[in-house]
């Protein structure tokens, strides 16, 4: 017979996973990921080490787990799709938004991680499988309805995905190498940015806005 | 810097539009990047589908993604 799951306990365990991965973001942050030890991230949450192995397998894990919440997997889904009456223009760029406001406060984060990231097989294997496919396959659901509506023209999908989805990558990395220009006009991109998806370099291409 | 010179030069030449030209730079700079490394992540889709890429990068920043409907001329 199959358990029904108990709500509370759910709510629960919600919480104290919140907890863990917000103290593994600091202590990542602080130390980066490859000094930083379960014991450090227990003593930031302040709880005992072998509670986060309730949680999670290892400290791949929790970093994972850090990776899905800055990348909203949980969310993304909802995030993608428009409602029906909603200009797109305008959708997109209050998605870009959100997604920026997120991405900023953490780039801290990222910046402790993505070297492990790129040095460590394993871990670039699992952030591929669960993090990127799923990511790039909702997106891409979401911009063949868009092609189906016949609001944005015929485009190979998958490569506009990975494209747009590299483009904020990039412009994070580059940020993180130092680029001032970036750093400071941040709250600008999404504006800009939907403003060179959407219409385009080329002159004469301004859009009508629904 | 490069990049930037060039795109105020064609922006002076009403080649491309004249707007927020350092922003656009490091955006079309941060696409290529961003798709390294995706690809180093594992993703092979540019790779198999690389003679596309160029064409498909050309016409998305170019033109845009809207179709021609929604533009006024």
């Amino acid at each position: 017979m199959t358990k029904t799951p108990d709500p509370i306990q759910e709510l629960v365990a919600a919480a104290r996973r919140k907890q863990i991965l917000d103290a593994a973001t600091q202590v990542f942050a602080e130390k980066g990921f490859h000094r930083a030890t379960i014991k450090d991230v227990a003593h930031v949450a302040g709880i005992a080490d072998g509670t986060i192995y309730t949680y999670f397998a290892s400290k791949t894990e929790v970093l994972l787990g850090i990776l899905h919440r800055l990348n909203e997997s949980t969310e993304r889904e909802q995030q993608l799709m428009p409602e029906s009456e909603q200009d797109l223009r305008s959708f997109f760029t209050a998605y870009l938004r959100q997604r920026m406001a997120l991405l900023w406060p953490n780039a801290e984060v990222f910046q402790a991680v993505l070297p492990e990231m790129l040095a460590t097989e394993e871990l670039r294997a699992l952030y591929y499988q669960q993090v990127l496919v799923p990511t790039f396959t909702i997106a891409e659901h979401s911009f063949q309805a868009q092609n189906t509506t016949g609001q944005v023209r015929s485009i190979d999908v998958p490569l506009t995905v990975r494209a747009i989805a590299g483009l904020l990558l990039g412009l994070l990395t580059l940020q993180l190498l130092g680029d001032e220009v970036i750093a400071q006009r941040w709250g600008e991109l999404p504006e800009v940015l939907t403003s060179l998806l959407f219409d385009g370099l080329q002159p004469g291409k301004e859009t009508t806005h629904g | 810097m490069l990049a930037e010179k060039y795109s105020h030069m064609w922006a002076e030449q009403q080649i491309i539009k004249p707007d927020n030209a350092s922003l656009t730079m490091r955006a079309i700079a941060g696409m290529v990047l961003g798709l390294i490394l995706e690809y180093i992540m594992g993703d092979k889709t540019p790779e198999a589908h690389w003679d596309e890429l160029p064409d498909v990068l050309t016409n998305m920043l170019l033109d845009g993604l809207w179709s021609d409907h929604t533009h006024s001329k």
